[in-house]
């Protein structure tokens, strides 16, 4: 990861969330160090079946212009945590300076992490670059989310940001097993994969690694009922040690039903306890 | 002007040499499933705007990187494309029908075009993906780069046309006319995809992704992929 000093002088905040989840002698879950930056905060973490629950806010109401945002979780063995967020991230008018956000994750084994953030809404004129590294011991769990708003729908902004960059890598016992790397932008013709869906399509890409799921899990069949009017859904089997879930959806309504009802199936195949989001 | 490598790039991207490319239609029979290609019109719009990107932003670039490994019989390299591959191809059946593609036109290339390369590249057990075999076979018959991006790009929309034929109500002038505007838009695309850096390679298409997905569920299908 490119270290904080090494980066160019620059409007925006520069902030940090560094997180190492353990479990103590009673296999509960705590958070053994953290450290957070502005524009992120931690709201108090709870318990929820033998899970931590950790919200990550974002108390400036989003990503502006120059926000660099550097995330490292590291979840030891036997613990299990769950990283979300209590409402939408915006990213706004980044003309001058794009957002962005490098996170690290990386789970011992044994260990369980879960991200699944609310939905990332790039506005008008928005620049957004996102790196994610995700590493993962033998044995080790994850749930990973992440979902992609249009814009501002109800203001009739649609596809009105300017670029969006993504790069994603998951590795399991040191062997990239995923990855993604893409620019979206209105020029270069990404956006075309989307409203051949749905002219305003909501995305959202889940990666899921567990030996508790197998190939004839129940998850699956549910998962295959979802596909219809309203969303599009696939699900396949990734190199090695997980699956991927890929969906579009007609708006945003389609979306959050498909991806509850896709978290529902994955926890029970899983055999992993209802751990709730307490989200309206 | 010196074109000793026609012959080899001719018979090897035509549909008689044998990979089994005409029992895949890399995609398009679940496009065809969901609507989005149903005739001319739409075919000639997958073909542009889905494909044509994916190869400039993805599968040229890697073939271009395959294709230097291969010419310097960098058999570490290409283990190492070859494992890129396997990770961003996220649906398993495209995985496949990459492997399974990749596998005939190496057995083929063997027995047709005896080089050294292919025992070397047989004794290390990488995974043969399409791109990495067909790089190596075009470095191996003296095929220059440009010609071999080509040459790939036009055996990918030239199958999807074929396949098309099956699909959807077409006849053969009018896929003939979806490929003509589309191998203009090829021609445009080879600098471009030359010029993309390994750590940028990759195209946004969740669409394509979740047709491979759904047609290796699907209960009824004509084609492997």
């Amino acid at each position: 990861m490119e270290a904080l000093a090494a980066l160019p002088a620059r409007n925006g905040l520069r902030g940090h969330l560094r997180l190492v989840c353990s479990a103590d002698e009673n296999g509960r879950s705590f958070l053994r160090e953290q450290s957070v930056a502005v524009p992120m905060h931690l709201s108090k973490p709870f318990w929820d079946h033998g899970v931590l629950v950790v919200n990550v806010i974002n108390p400036t109401a989003g990503l502006l212009a120059g926000d660099f945002v550097e995330v490292m979780v590291s979840v030891e063995s036997g613990a299990k945590l769950v990283l979300t967020t209590p409402s939408a991230t915006r990213v706004h008018d980044t003309q001058l300076g794009e957002a962005r956000v490098e996170q690290v994750f990386s789970i011992a084994a044994d260990a369980r992490l879960e991200v699944w953030p609310e939905i990332l809404i790039p506005q008008g004129s928005a620049r957004y670059h996102q790196k994610t590294r995700i590493e993962i011991e033998a044995g080790g769990e994850l749930l990973f989310m992440e979902a992609l708003a249009p814009g501002r729908v109800a203001f009739g902004e649609v596809f009105a940001f300017e670029r969006l960059d993504w790069e994603t890598d998951i590795l399991y016992c040191g062997r990239k097993i995923a990855r993604e790397r893409y620019v979206i932008t209105r020029e270069n013709g990404s956006l075309e994969a989307l409203q051949a869906a749905f002219p305003q399509a909501y995305q959202a890409s889940l990666f899921l690694v567990s030996e508790r799921i197998s190939d004839h899990a129940p998850c699956w069949k549910l998962l295959r009922q979802l596909q219809g009017e309203h969303v599009w859904l696939g699900f396949s089997r990734l190199s090695q040690a997980g699956w991927t879930i890929k969906l579009l959806a007609r708006d945003s309504l389609a979306l959050r039903r498909a991806l509850a009802a896709i978290r529902a199936a994955l926890y029970a195949s899983a055999g992993w306890p209802d751990s709730a989001l307490r989200k309206l | 002007m010196d074109i000793d490598w026609l012959p080899a790039l001719l018979q090897t991207s035509d549909p008689l040499f044998p990979t089994g490319a005409y029992a895949h239609s890399a995609g398009l029979e679940e496009m065809a499933a969901l609507g989005v290609v149903r005739d001319e019109k739409s075919l000639e719009n997958y073909l542009v705007r889905h494909l044509v990107p994916l190869l400039q932003n993805l599968e040229l670039p890697y073939l271009h990187f395959a294709y230097a490994a291969a010419r310097e019989s960098d058999l570490v390299a290409l283990a190492g494309l070859s494992r890129e591959i396997d990770a961003w191809k996220l649906a398993g059946e495209a995985r496949s029908a990459s492997l399974q593609l990749g596998s005939r036109r190496l057995e083929s290339a063997r027995r047709i075009f005896p080089h050294p390369i292919w025992p070397l590249f047989s004794a290390q057990e990488i995974a043969p993906h399409q791109l990495i075999v067909y790089a190596l076979q075009m470095s191996a018959c003296g095929v220059p780069l440009e010609a071999a991006l080509l040459g790939y790009a036009y055996q990918t929309l030239s199958g999807a046309g074929s396949a098309s034929l099956k699909l959807i109500r077409i006849g053969q002038e009018g896929v003939q006319r979806v490929l003509t505007t589309a191998l203009v838009e090829i021609r445009d695309i080879i600098p471009l995809a030359l010029a993309v850096r390994r750590a940028d390679a990759g195209w946004f298409n969740p669409l394509l992704e979740i047709a491979a997905m759904r047609h290796a569920v699907a209960n009824e299908r004509l084609f492997i992929s």
